[in-house]
């Protein structure tokens, strides 16, 4: 789980180009939209599409995309329940 | 070129419903001129009261063309007077009175050449001239075209919208808070559909890029950029001018990165399509200088 949990930090840092950020910067629960990393819209459709290459999950309903992109920790249970 | 920065519009259009309805029942039975002759007789009212947008305008013909004062004042009287025919032609097609207007085209072989294959694209317009004209003008039943729309507009205009985008095979998608238009437009790519939304305002992601234009410089969104760079999708630009009274001009243009641009990342590609997007807008809008309609402060003074 935690490989899972640092794999995911690496690929979100990757994707969004998130430079100046470490996995290690990324806390497990840490919220990933509004006051925790402060993601946006633009990087909710690409976590979408990032479910979908790596991990083969496609994400149709906007409510249950809110409650899995809510910090790595939920993502990955998600990954590791629905892969 | 490059900074990534926010900015907000605040996404309100104006008129109440009463008004809207009294604009369908004149057009229903008057000539869309006639609705010309009132409209005139209200502008130097926008111009007094209006201070704030008139300003923002007068900035744009200083900022982007370097016009004094007074020639300024004047070109923006004259952009008040294109919007308001441009408003009233809208209601006027709002009012079944679509077949009076006539439209020129110039390089739709493009749109329909995308149309044709099996893949999704995107659609950029701007807040010149009337893009949303082209959506009750040009007729399609291939692909389902999803319009992205700020959800803060009055239910009598969205319901004289929905009625008219219906019969075109358009469907408009509101940006809400819980991301779920972009779930909508993450399948309609997929699917092989089309997303259309304004490229020169900011709509639901704040990300930006500073970009000259003219002799100033702006914030343009990246945003809509961004979806075809994820997607790996084309994208289409195009531009609706009014030329005169029931006649308008719909432009299409490309934005590609030259193939031989080795672009890794989808943000920096991002920024590469809104940055060549900017290009192609600049030279619109220096031929139709009055229909800019962005009516809040969007250029800063290089």
């Amino acid at each position: 789980m935690d490989e899972l949990i640092l794999k995911l930090k690496r690929e979100i840092i990757e994707t969004l180009n998130l430079d100046d950020m470490k996995p290690e910067d990324i806390k497990d629960d840490e919220p990933l939209f509004g006051d925790g990393l402060g993601l946006d819209s633009i990087d909710a459709l690409e976590l979408i599409v990032l479910m979908e290459k790596n991990y083969g999950i496609k994400l149709r309903d906007a409510s249950e995309g809110k409650k899995i992109f809510a910090s790595v920790k939920v993502m990955a249970d998600y990954i590791k329940d629905n892969r | 070129m490059g900074n990534t920065t926010s900015y907000k519009w605040k996404g309100v259009t104006g008129g109440g419903n009463f008004g809207l309805k009294s604009l369908f029942f004149l057009f229903k039975y008057c000539d869309v001129r006639v609705g010309y002759f009132f409209m005139y007789l209200t502008i130097p009212f926008y111009i007094l009261f209006g201070v704030k947008v008139r300003k923002s305008i007068e900035h744009y013909f200083q900022y982007v063309y370097g016009f004094g004062k007074i020639k300024s004042f004047f070109k923006t009287w004259h952009c008040y007077n294109t919007f308001g025919k441009v408003m009233l032609d809208r209601f006027s097609i709002f009012s079944g009175q679509k077949h009076k207007f006539k439209v020129e085209t110039e390089g739709v072989d493009l749109f329909w050449d995308l149309m044709k294959s099996g893949k999704g694209f995107m659609m950029v317009g701007s807040h010149t001239g009337n893009f949303e004209i082209c959506g009750y003008l040009l007729h399609q039943d291939i692909k389902k075209i999803y319009a992205l729309v700020f959800g803060g507009e009055t239910q009598v205009l969205q319901q004289k919208r929905f009625a008219q985008f219906i019969t075109n095979n358009i469907e408009m998608v509101a940006v809400k808070d819980d991301m779920s238009h972009l779930f909508v437009m993450n399948d309609a790519l997929m699917n092989g559909n089309i997303i259309t939304m304004p490229a020169d305002r900011n709509l639901g992601s704040s990300k930006s890029v500073t970009c000259n234009f003219g002799k100033a410089t702006a914030e343009f969104p990246v945003g809509p950029f961004s979806i075809a760079a994820i997607r790996d999708v084309p994208v289409l630009a195009v531009f609706v001018y009014r030329l005169k009274t029931h006649e308008y001009k719909v432009i299409v243009k490309k934005i590609e990165i030259n193939s031989d641009t080795e672009v890794k990342s989808a943000k920096k590609k991002a920024e590469m399509l809104a940055q060549i997007f900017v290009s192609e807008l600049e030279k619109q809008v220096f031929e139709f200088p009055c229909q800019w309609f962005n009516f809040f402060e969007f250029f800063n003074q290089k």
